[in-house]
């Protein structure tokens, strides 16, 4: 990409409509971060059916807003009532409740908001660095690759079902199966269709997600409440502690500052990897930051530094995320699931294509996600001190307005009733998965890649005349498969791995 | 027989026969190549998975008795049994609230309805319920139908 | 239970409504069936689009829109129904009432649909009120392949038969049948490779994975002007504005012309002047600058027909297509 398209993209985000979405999304984020129970997911879920009938700007304003804030303000909650507000902010509650209850919680939710944004900014500027390389290096990628490259984010749901790879398995072979429904991708073939028209084009991706991450999510927690908790959290909001200074000195930030920034180049790459969220990426730098530390024996009991690692590992998965999501049109997470959805809406399908043809609207996404950071970055520091209020909002309140949007956007996406079905469907098997503890990734996983693996296997096989050989004879696709091997044995060289961490975490948190 | 994986093993196990079936019964999905160069037919991939499924559904059926109910997952407390109800309250609502909406065409309405109703099973006040519900019904109407002009039918 | 006396209280309510509302409606309805020449009387006429929003149909109906909304002096209000190849959205449209407030945008596709056996819907269960466009398929191969020539191209297939493999962009697509319908009256034969849309065909024949592509000259003008391909034929009636220096096949003397196009429809049944009232006006907004210059910008050639004509034109290819796509082997019943 040339300077001219970023002089081009900067020009075109210089307008009232889009720095509106842009401070709109942030304002929503920042509140439904906050808000436990309410997940970047969940938020990114129902607004996206929204912004769909924005322009794809403002549209990609609104939603970067929201994603960025939402990651950073689930922090809030970490910190103030020591339930992550989003689940990749499980290891803010670690050092942020402990340094709340020292009477320093301002602090922690001023490093908070700075080192959120340093990690956002940081792997922002690598997805700038190496997004145009790496899908410059998929140009000569032809449905054998893509083939590999899908079965390759597949063998990540291994890695994504953290403590029960066997209920993973099962979960995403479900997902891959239930993608076959529609017409068949190379001879349209009409498949489990049941006479219903509105099945052609298969199972709509976006209504599973709303229905999964919004009412499913609200069933699971109206199923969970537990009242006395509730009362017991209240009372502790009311206690009110002093929060104190809310900016770090200079010296706890040039302390800090490095080993920061080695924590949001590993969750970069982290985030790249298939279906590895924010969640895994903050426990693993945690993690790793504690062994090297000179303070090891602080983590967990109020250190400002661990607290730091944590708010720019959670908000460095984000490049690391949208670069797979847009070179390769493989999610990064399941947020980035969602916006591939969102893309293809716009008329956009990740790939080279958004580096050349689109490389302009490519430019303005990650110009916005840079200035997200920014604007959250100012409005966090700002609302310190009030952000506090948001956790007074009751749960039924949340409850019954999400389950209202997730109608509303069901239906409105393709102004299909159908759709609406199709959520409620969702929200029901995801309420399942939650009580029966099935990890929802790989599902998400399966159901988005089963297509892309289908066609692209049987594509591969029309144009090599029925060989199998051309898996093995492409050099890329060779690789690929090595890796996969290798990632089908890991479950092994991972059980060792997982005993020296915190298992009971990473189990909650998928 | 509420004990462990035995039960989810078990409906996923007959969600992949269901599959099979279905893919075995309808003769356009052929699993066998239909053209001479060795490309599989439309029915290959749902039967590898739908077997799949069924095999992996099995697995977890055998590890639940196994684990012999040391494993459960619904567990009935006093609270629970109560939260099961409001959740039965809450689908069941959703289920009526979509039939009407789709039998009268009078989407805001049932919206309207619909808010009240869920709010009278998280028990809030009849205040707070009248202002949310007007609310809630006013944003939904002016972001999507006036703004968007979204016909809800 | 004074909650649910407050409930019952709010349902009554809502079924009064209810009730009122319904003898509005069949007032309206009353009223203008007896003076149906008073059409659209002022009130909203809907256009039905079968793909989402932001797409090139959506455009185009949405510039349509807004202009027929100035020549027939009512409000126009777009709405999407997608899904299925557009058939989701297409069977809307025919199961609306036949009264002329329901406008279908109707792509190429729906003279296809019923032989994909995707839907029974066909064009025969529409009257066309206009064509807006149209929009050729073209042969278009790499710039640096050894092929300069449409000629040289086919000579190759003929001595190599099978080994060119051409993308399109989804089995039973209209740039398929064009694919297919060069084989059958050149005589030669080509391996078809269907990709998931014409962007994924396009960038798999910049990689060097496939050989040529068959889709729209505008699909592929980005990579013309920047000099990775090159467009060998035109498949349209005439050439294209797009790639206006490429000849058409027919110029050739090769007798294939498959093209898409997009125009607009109401449900058979639909009286005879509403019908009347509503071509007038379609030909007036089809044919303003604004309508032109939004067609040109998309890579379309903006070419109007009259509603007759145009009805007769998709019984032709609802013909053709019904007789071909059975012998592609993609559909078995």
């Amino acid at each position: 990409m040339t300077t001219a398209v970023w002089l081009e993209a900067a020009q075109t985000l210089i307008q009232p409509s889009v720095i509106f979405f842009l401070f709109a999304g942030v304002f929503i984020g920042t509140m439904i971060g906050a808000m436990p129970g309410l997940s970047a997911t969940m938020g990114i879920a129902i607004m996206t059916p929204i912004t769909f009938w924005f322009s794809p700007v403002n549209g990609f304003a609104m939603l970067m807003g929201l994603w960025n804030a939402a990651i950073f303000s689930g922090g809030i909650a970490a910190i103030l009532i020591n339930t992550p507000g989003t689940p990749a902010s499980i290891t803010q509650s670690f050092d942020g409740y402990a340094l709340y209850k020292q009477g320093k919680g301002g602090l922690a939710l001023g490093v908070n908001v700075i080192f959120s944004a340093m990690g956002g900014l940081i792997s922002t500027l690598c997805l700038i660095l190496f997004a145009g390389p790496i899908a410059k290096f998929t140009i000569k990628f032809g449905p054998t690759e893509y083939f590999m490259l899908a079965l390759f984010g597949l063998s990540m749901m291994i890695a994504v079902s953290g403590g029960n790879v066997l209920k993973g398995l099962v979960i995403g072979a479900m997902g891959i199966l239930l993608s076959c429904i529609g017409l068949d991708p190379i001879l349209s073939v009409k498949r489990f269709t049941m006479g219903q028209t509105s099945l052609l084009s298969g199972i709509s991706f976006i209504p599973v997600m709303i229905g999964m991450f919004g009412i499913g999510e609200v069933l699971y927690q109206i199923y969970n409440r537990n009242k006395a908790q509730e009362e017991k959290e209240q009372k502790e909001r009311k206690v009110n502690l002093q929060l104190g200074k809310v900016l770090p000195s200079g010296k706890e930030m040039a302390s800090i500052t490095p080993r920061c920034i080695v924590s949001a180049l590993a969750a970069t790459v982290i985030g790249a990897i298939p279906a590895a969220g924010g969640d895994i990426a903050s426990i693993i730098c945690w993690g790793n930051a504690k062994k090297v530390s000179k303070h090891p024996e602080e983590y967990g009991k109020g250190s400002v530094e661990g607290l730091a690692i944590s708010s720019s590992a959670n908000n460095g998965v984000i490049g690391g995320a949208m670069t797979t999501m847009m070179t390769l049109g493989i999610p990064g997470d399941s947020v980035t699931a969602i916006l591939i959805g969102s893309l293809t809406m716009y008329g956009m399908q990740p790939g080279i294509k958004m580096f050349t043809e689109h490389a302009s609207f490519t430019a303005q996404i990650m110009l916005l996600m840079l200035l997200a950071n920014i604007v959250f970055l100012v409005f966090g520091l700002l609302t310190v001190k009030a952000s506090a209020k948001v956790l007074n909002v009751a749960q039924p309140t949340v409850w019954a307005a999400v389950s209202v949007l997730c109608v509303v956007g069901a239906y409105a996406l393709n102004n299909n009733f159908f759709d609406v079905i199709v959520m409620l469907i969702a929200a029901v098997l995801g309420f399942l998965f939650k009580v029966y503890k099935f990890p929802t990734g790989p599902f998400i996983l399966g159901l988005l890649l089963g297509g892309m693996l289908e066609s692209n296997m049987r594509r591969a096989l029309v144009m090599s005349h029925g060989s199998y050989m051309t898996f093995i004879s492409r050099p890329v696709s060779c690789v690929l498969l090595v890796l996969i091997v290798i990632t089908f044995l890991s479950p092994l060289i991972k059980m060792v791995v997982i005993k020296k961490k915190p298992k009971a975490s990473i189990e909650d948190s998928v | 027989m509420r004990k462990g994986d035995t039960i989810p093993g078990a409906l996923i196990s007959v969600f992949g026969v269901i599959f099979l079936v279905a893919t075995l019964m309808d003769s356009r999905m052929t699993i066998a190549p239909v053209t001479s160069d060795g490309v599989p037919g439309a029915g290959f991939f749902p039967f590898v998975m739908s077997l799949i499924l069924i095999l992996l559904g099995a697995v977890l059926y055998i590890k639940g008795v196994r684990q012999n109910g040391s494993v459960q997952y619904l567990s009935l407390t006093a609270e629970t049994k109560q939260n099961l109800k409001k959740l039965l309250l809450v689908v069941v609502g959703l289920i009526i609230f979509l039939t009407l909406w789709q039998l009268t065409k009078l989407f805001f309405l049932w919206v309207f309805v619909f808010s009240i109703y869920l709010n009278m099973v998280f028990e809030r006040s009849i205040k707070f319920t009248a202002i949310y519900s007007v609310s809630l019904t006013a944003i939904v109407y002016l972001v999507f139908t006036v703004a968007f002009s979204i016909q809800f039918k | 239970m004074k909650r649910f006396l407050t409930l019952a209280f709010v349902i009554i309510t809502a079924f009064a409504v209810i009730s009122c509302s319904k003898t509005d409606n069949s007032r309206v309805s009353s009223g203008s069936k007896g003076a149906a020449v008073d059409f659209p009387a002022g009130r909203q006429v809907t256009i039905v689009v079968p793909y989402s929003a932001g797409g090139a149909s959506d455009m185009t109906a949405r510039i349509f829109a807004s202009e027929l909304e100035k020549s027939l002096g009512t409000k126009i209000l777009v709405t999407n129904v997608t899904g299925a190849s557009g058939a989701v959205g297409l069977e809307k449209v025919r199961s609306s009432k036949p009264d002329g407030y329901t406008i279908g945008y109707m792509p190429v596709e729906s003279t296809m649909l019923r032989a994909l056996g995707f839907t029974d819907l066909s064009t025969d269960d529409y009257r066309f009120i206009a064509r807006a466009m149209t929009i050729p398929a073209a042969i278009t191969v790499k710039a640096d392949s050894p092929w300069n020539t449409f000629d040289d191209f086919i000579a190759y297939a003929k001595e190599n038969p099978g080994d060119i493999q051409v993308g399109n962009s989804g089995t039973g697509s209209i740039w398929q049948i064009a694919a297919v319908t060069v084989e059958k009256k050149t005589g030669v034969s080509f391996t078809h490779v269907p990709f998931d849309g014409a962007a994924p065909a396009v960038a798999a024949l910049l990689g060097g994975n496939i050989q040529a592509v068959a889709v729209s000259p505008s699909e592929v003008k980005n990579s013309v002007d920047s000099g990775d391909l090159k467009v060998l034929a035109v498949l349209g009636e005439e050439r294209s504005s797009v790639v206006p220096d490429v000849e058409t096949a027919t110029e050739m003397g090769v007798d294939v012309v498959i093209q898409g196009w997009g125009g607009f429809a109401v449900p058979k049944g639909t009286p005879e002047n509403v019908v009347k009232i509503l071509e007038e006006a379609a030909k007036t907004a089809i044919n303003t600058d604004a309508m032109k210059k939004m067609l040109a910008s998309k890579g379309f050639e903006h070419s109007y027909l009259s509603g007759e004509e145009m009805d007769n034109k998709a019984a032709a290819e609802l013909k053709y297509f019904s007789e071909l796509i059975p012998s592609l082997g993609i559909v078995q019943n």
